[in-house]
């Protein structure tokens, strides 16, 4: 007969390491916290009483292939969990525009040209173009996430969170640039910096979740 | 004999509502159920019938909570009002179907 607790040389039975596995795949196509305990924890009682009649290696081989039911999963809840960072991406670009253009417009002291320098002006036009691009492409995304278009999703998020790293970069340097021009700017910048700092995070993260839409293998192990 | 796992994919979640439709019933009892009804012809490989629970409860065809019986922690699923609606409408497809197939082919 089967050994019921079959384990590896770390003691791990191989059921525990084929949760370990369904885990790790859940996590890896963005299916994370309450879904994800939820399916290791059905699986992991399917497993056990399948265990008892076939052996721990009989009922992983009955169960199938953790990547398969990872991805599975994860189509069901990619949707919603898309549509949900779009919509918080969209939320956070709103965020930024009052410590990006009202507060610096406010408080800033007066500048010292009748007509600002071209190295100045041209990162501004740059930051606000990509601001701008990124707004629009997050409400795209927001819109395709709704209508389950994966693929447009993926490419108008991608591209919101590059326009936004984009803004961010050249808005920096030309914060930086225009403290050392204009005197009295330094609590403004320093407050332009800390929402730039913020702004990477957020593109970061709009990246990530564009990463993980794109996991999604083609052919999936039968 | 098997019935091959693609035929059986694109009728696996009119066999789920199927199978819930006598009462609730957890993951490894609901398998249980269908391949005894199948007499074993239905052999899924397993883990893959719970993505499929969960979009048919996400669609609102099913509904489950946690339950404890015998000492032992189990998701119990069951039929919605929409979920015996959606059996009723699938079934007398499958039946039309069946009956077509039936005519054209035997």
């Amino acid at each position: 007969m089967e050994t019921v607790l079959g384990h590896d040389e770390g003691g791990r039975g191989v059921i525990e390491r084929y949760l370990a596995d369904l885990s790790a795949q859940l996590a890896f196509y963005g299916v994370r916290g309450r879904r994800a305990k939820r399916v290791v924890a059905e699986s992991r009682d399917h497993l056990l009483e399948l265990a008892a009649e076939e052996g721990e290696q009989g009922a992983v081989a009955r169960f199938g292939p953790s990547q398969r039911i990872a991805v599975e999963v994860a189509r069901i809840v990619q949707p919603v969990v898309l549509f949900r960072s779009a919509l918080v991406f969209f939320g956070a670009l709103a965020l930024f525009v009052l410590p990006l253009y009202a507060i610096p417009e406010n408080t800033l002291p007066p500048a010292p040209w009748d007509e600002r320098p071209g190295y100045l002006t041209w990162k501004l036009y740059v930051s606000d173009g990509a601001f701008g691009v990124a707004v629009v492409a997050a409400l795209v995304a927001v819109a395709a996430a709704r209508r389950r278009r994966r693929r447009t999703a993926f490419v108008a998020l991608s591209l919101a969170g590059a326009s936004l790293a984009v803004c961010a970069g050249v808005g920096a340097i030309g914060a930086v640039q225009w403290a050392q021009v204009v005197p009295g700017s330094r609590t403004t910048l320093v407050l332009t910096l800390v929402a730039t700092a913020s702004l990477w995070c957020v593109a970061a993260a709009s990246l990530a979740s564009a990463g993980r839409v794109r996991r999604f293998p083609r052919d999936l192990p039968g | 004999m098997n019935v091959p796992v693609d035929a059986l994919k694109g009728h696996l979640d009119l066999v789920l509502l199927a199978a819930l439709a006598e009462g609730e019933a957890y993951g490894y009892a609901l398998i249980d159920e269908i391949r005894g009804r199948s007499d074993g012809a239905f052999d899924l490989a397993e883990g893959t019938v719970y993505p499929a629970l969960y979009r048919l409860e996400a669609g609102g065809l099913l509904s489950s909570d946690w339950t404890v019986a015998a000492g032992r922690r189990r998701r119990m699923y069951r039929l919605t009002k929409r979920g015996r609606a959606e059996l009723a409408k699938e079934r007398g497809e499958w039946k039309r179907f069946s009956d077509t197939m039936k005519a054209v082919v035997a």
